[in-house]
């Protein structure tokens, strides 16, 4: 299993949503060496196996509720009756992958700013900008000091 | 109205939704509605598109049974070149749906109804869920997590991709299999099924203890539809249109889904997005459409068939059918048919894998639009799934509409909460273990309301008791 995981996820239709996922393919296609990536348009609960068996995991997803481009570390936490449907949250997560292994040393969440949730293909141009900004943060990130 | 609880959001379903419960005059349950609250438009979205990216575009109706949007939207685009496609691709495509039933089955018992089976209704609501069963019983839940991961497993190494695979074509599959990939799936086979079989053996070895659950979780007479084959062996992926009743007698067969339309209707609520679909023949123009209650899914999908056609599923159905009496009229059931399936799924993939055929490089038709108006049918996790595309000379549809699992059991999920309502409800409050109850109710149904509204997000539940005069007497939110 990688060193890395980065988790990017969203819904691919709906403008901003996508951004998550821009990221991962973004990435993926960088091939960082020690880096494996996932491309989801949710979490959920089998990807607890590849968490468990990573050093580092990296969360992508887009939030209308932030105004630019955030990094912050996450630790495992159960958010409530509602942390396991059919998906579940980043927090969750990780308590989900300590059950089947462990949680990874390391847990970010990257939030990426999006105010277009409708439906269609193309980012709005200030996503679009924080998905660029986004790819070279994890890529800065991720590689090896 | 005077009484009524409301259930808003209910949880560890796909979607949002409530419920509301109307009291009489005596305090005593009178309705039930089932509400879901979403709405995403996807029929209208996909107008204008061209029909060979409609698997693609249908799959992201859903983020978690996409292959089963894949497999109906690919039939859909087989009708419109009019190909029949190689049989290989057909076997392929049966082993990736094989692989969706597995893992979307997995995630219902395992991580959303096991809590309730196995830590009890009545157990402390914070920790009655996946990580409550992580507690308790750790290696059921771990190999619940491990069988749905082969179950996606499957479905990436077929189709290319775990969620919106870019595989499944109209025409057949994108890739052949490789002989490294067949034999890594018939490695992982032998736990998967070990895993089903010490499930059923656990499901079984407490089902006595529910008889009440079994009596009033959506135990009632209606029909039942799955798609069918002239063996009479367990379908889900191709065959005709078969309906049978809650004595066994078969009401409807041998239906082409390209005329799906002459059984089944669609009703509207104007308190839900929920279409309510429904056995035409059964119901007049001014009558409800409940005359013509229908339910699909694995609880429907057994009972249409004569049997599994693979021996450890087979027997799993003769007990089954001996505890149901027959023909499984208790919604509870669907936990029971789900393992069924589960196992069954596993010795099928496994027949498929055994031929030497299942490596073959013909996997895919090729041709233009040759035809117009067509209808792809497949057997989703959660019942039989709808596509029905118009599609221009260039093949950009003009029209389409599609019939989900999850709203053809509408009518029946309603059914269910009323009984279980009556069963539980004494007075204005809503304890929590009768809340929960009410709530797995529903979750038997293992509804996908993303799917089923074409809407997306979480499906928390509010459920509200309701006064004949229209005063809220109580009201419970979850998520």
């Amino acid at each position: 299993m990688a060193e890395t995981l980065v988790i990017g996820y969203g819904n691919d239709l709906r403008s901003d949503d996508r951004a998550g996922r821009e990221v991962a393919d973004r990435i993926e296609a960088a091939e960082l060496p020690g880096v494996e990536v996932r491309s989801q348009s949710q979490l959920t609960p089998e990807l607890a196996l590849d968490i468990a068996s990573a050093d580092v995991v990296v969360f992508v997803d887009a939030d209308i509720d932030c105004r630019e481009l955030t990094v912050r570390p996450i630790e495992a936490r159960e958010r409530g009756a509602q942390s396991m449907s059919h998906h579940t949250d980043p927090e969750t997560m990780l308590l989900l992958a300590r059950d089947v292994g462990a949680v990874p040393r390391v847990a970010h969440m990257v939030s990426i700013p999006a105010s277009d949730l409708a439906l269609g293909f193309e980012m709005s141009p200030a996503t679009r900008e924080a998905v660029g900004e986004a790819v070279e943060v994890i890529t800065a990130l991720v590689s090896p000091a | 109205m005077k009484n009524m609880v409301v259930i808003d959001p209910v949880t560890r379903i796909e979607g949002h939704a409530k419920i509301t419960i109307g009291l009489d005059d005596s305090g005593a349950v009178s309705t039930c509605r089932f509400h879901v609250t979403e709405f995403r438009g996807f029929e209208e979205f996909c107008k204008g598109r061209p029909v060979w990216e409609m698997p693609s575009l249908t799959a992201r109706t859903c983020g978690i049974c996409p292959v089963s949007h894949l497999l109906a939207s690919a039939k859909a685009g087989d009708a419109v070149m009019g190909v029949k496609i190689p049989d290989n691709a057909v076997r392929l495509r049966r082993i990736v749906n094989l692989g969706q039933i597995i893992q979307s089955h997995a995630l219902s018992f395992f991580h959303l109804s096991a809590p309730d089976l196995l830590l009890g209704w009545d157990s402390d609501p914070a920790a009655r869920n996946v990580f409550g069963l992580m507690a308790e019983e750790p290696e059921l839940a771990r190999r619940g997590i491990m069988l749905r991961s082969f179950g996606q497993g499957v479905i990436e190494s077929i189709a290319g991709r775990k969620v919106h695979s870019p595989g499944i074509l109209p025409g057949g599959i994108a890739e052949p299999m490789t002989e490294e990939t067949r034999e890594r799936l018939r490695e992982g086979l032998v736990e998967a099924r070990k895993t089903a079989e010490d499930a059923l053996a656990l499901f079984t070895g407490i089902l006595d203890n529910y008889e009440r659950e079994v009596a009033a979780f959506g135990s009632f007479p209606s029909l039942f539809l799955g798609l069918s084959n002239d063996d009479g062996l367990w379908e889900h992926y191709d065959g005709y249109l078969k309906m049978v009743d809650s004595e066994g007698t078969v009401v409807a067969t041998q239906v082409a889904p390209a005329d799906y339309r002459s059984i089944i209707g669609e009703a509207g609520r104007p308190d839900s997005y929920l279409k309510s679909p429904y056995f035409k023949p059964n119901v007049g123009a001014d009558d409800d459409p409940l005359a013509g209650i229908y339910r699909v899914g694995p609880l429907a999908r057994l009972n249409v068939c004569e049997r599994m056609g693979v021996p450890a599923a087979d027997e799993a159905l003769a007990e089954y059918r001996e505890r149901a009496g027959g023909i499984a009229t208790s919604s509870f059931f669907y936990h029971y048919a789900r393992l069924i399936e589960i196992l069954a799924a596993t010795e099928r993939m496994a027949d498929h894998l055994a031929n030497d055929d299942v490596t073959s490089p013909h996997v895919r038709a090729r041709a233009g639009v040759n035809a117009h108006h067509v209808v792809g049918v497949s057997e989703a996790p959660r019942g039989t799934l709808f596509h029905e595309y118009q599609v221009d000379e260039h093949g950009v549809l003009t029209d389409m509409n599609m019939i989900i699992a999850t709203g053809q059991n509408n009518l029946p999920m309603n059914e269910t909460v009323l009984q279980i309502a009556k069963e539980w409800i004494d007075g204005p409050s809503i304890p929590e273990g009768i809340l929960n109850r009410i709530e797995a109710g529903i979750r038997a149904y293992d509804p996908c309301l993303s799917c089923s509204t074409h809407a997306i997000g979480m499906m928390p539940l509010v459920v509200s008791l309701v006064a004949p005069d229209g005063k809220v007497v109580s009201e419970v939110r979850r998520g």
